[in-house]
């Protein structure tokens, strides 16, 4: 498992949680490494948004429903520019 | 382990194996005797009981492999443990299913030939049908336990009294029955005396139900508590799956040791149809898990 440390991926790990259950952070250090090919222990707010897109086509491989993929993914967005925000 | 993902080529090994021996051996003296069969309606019989058969052991196969490799994806987890174990427990439960089939058929063509060891098969296929699940119910049970951790006082007492109940019943129920027919029947139910019936059959058979109906409970004890929307959905499954294998296959073996140590009792028709609901429980049950293993593995693949 990556560095929880970073807050970035810990938020996003725990947003992903209420989706993927103790299945996110497998979930969330996958997509940092294989998309941005990063260290999760290096994300940061902006890398999210890159993500964003990816993670929509993921989570839709497991679920029809579309509210809960945009749910999801609107909640990793306001983490995004969260982070964003703070940083400026 | 290499040999793990091989499930399904050793159930087809296993298919053609016992195909072989099924064409070679006969049904039992015993059975044909007990519905007046002939030896070509044997053995049409056989192979009409096949086909079903071989279908349960290809869902099971295809179940436990498909558990293994999931267990593989998470082995660095916590989860992973527990699931390696659940995974485990139910490979020897299906493994069990194969074992039981060429010992009732082989043990009951030495019993066709060797008249004095009757007595011997009778016990060694008590033995053979007990094993497998003693140990498959035990591993799940420890690894529902795993999955459990340290939430293990968080099902409902209402629920715990009612399992402690409902089990108490079963368990008083089948020691009384299986105590009355080897009174009265001797040892065409079982050649063992009594006490050592009640020591190295009942009590073992009480002991895998139980953990059995344990492990059934807290796997869906765990899939409520368990956070995650999507995870969650397909946990469900997998636990309703393991679950309704449980209890089918404890329905399995009491049917077996209720009823047919009095075969001649009960019509081939009555025995066939409770055999085969009970089958197609189990295969359903395997069925369940495999749709909710694919749901887990499908989250670990995207």
């Amino acid at each position: 498992m990556s560095d929880i440390r970073n807050k970035t991926y810990a938020e996003a790990v725990k947003i992903s949680r209420d989706y993927l259950g103790p299945a996110a952070e497998r979930f969330i250090e996958r997509q940092v490494r294989s998309h941005l090919n990063k260290d999760p222990a290096d994300l940061q707010p902006h890398d999210l948004y890159k993500l964003l897109d990816w993670i929509r086509i993921s989570v839709s491989f497991l679920s029809e429903d579309a509210d809960v993929v945009e749910d999801y993914v609107h909640q990793l967005r306001k983490l995004a520019s969260k982070g964003v925000n703070s940083n400026e | 382990m290499k040999w793990r993902t091989h499930s399904v080529q050793y159930c087809v090994a296993l298919m053609a194996l016992y195909l072989i021996a099924s064409l070679l051996i006969p049904l039992s003296r015993e059975t044909r005797e007990a519905y007046n069969l002939s030896l070509a309606q044997a053995h049409i019989i056989s192979f009409i009981t096949i086909l079903p058969l071989f279908g349960i052991w290809f869902v099971a196969f295809y179940a436990y492999g498909l558990l293994q490799k999931y267990a593989r994806a998470i082995r660095h987890d916590e989860e992973g443990v527990a699931f390696s174990k659940i995974a485990d427990g139910v490979m020897i439960l299906s493994w069990g299913l194969v074992a039981q089939a060429f010992a009732s058929l082989i043990l009951g063509w030495v019993g066709d030939q060797a008249g004095g060891m009757r007595a011997t098969v009778v016990v060694l296929q008590s033995y053979i049908t007990l094993i497998f699940p003693l140990i498959a119910f035990s591993y799940i049970w420890s690894g529902t336990q795993k999955l459990l951790g340290h939430r293990k006082n968080v099902g409902s007492l209402m629920a715990s009294r009612t399992l402690l109940l409902v089990f108490a019943g079963i368990a008083a129920a089948y020691v009384y029955l299986v105590l009355r027919l080897h009174e009265q029947s001797g040892s065409e139910v079982s050649p063992l005396p009594a006490l050592l019936l009640l020591v190295t059959i009942i009590v073992p058979y009480l002991f895998a139900w139980f953990s059995g109906i344990t492990a059934a409970y807290e796997l869906t004890v765990h899939a409520r508590l368990t956070r995650g929307l999507l995870y969650k959905r397909a946990l469900n499954l997998l636990a309703g799956g393991l679950a309704f294998l449980i209890v089918a296959t404890i329905a399995m073996q009491y049917f077996n040791s209720m009823f047919l140590s009095n075969l001649g009792e009960f019509s081939i028709n009555a025995v066939l149809l409770v055999d085969y609901l009970l089958l197609l429980m189990i295969a359903l049950g395997y069925v369940i898990v495999i749709a909710g293993v694919r749901g887990l593995q499908k989250i670990e693949e995207v």
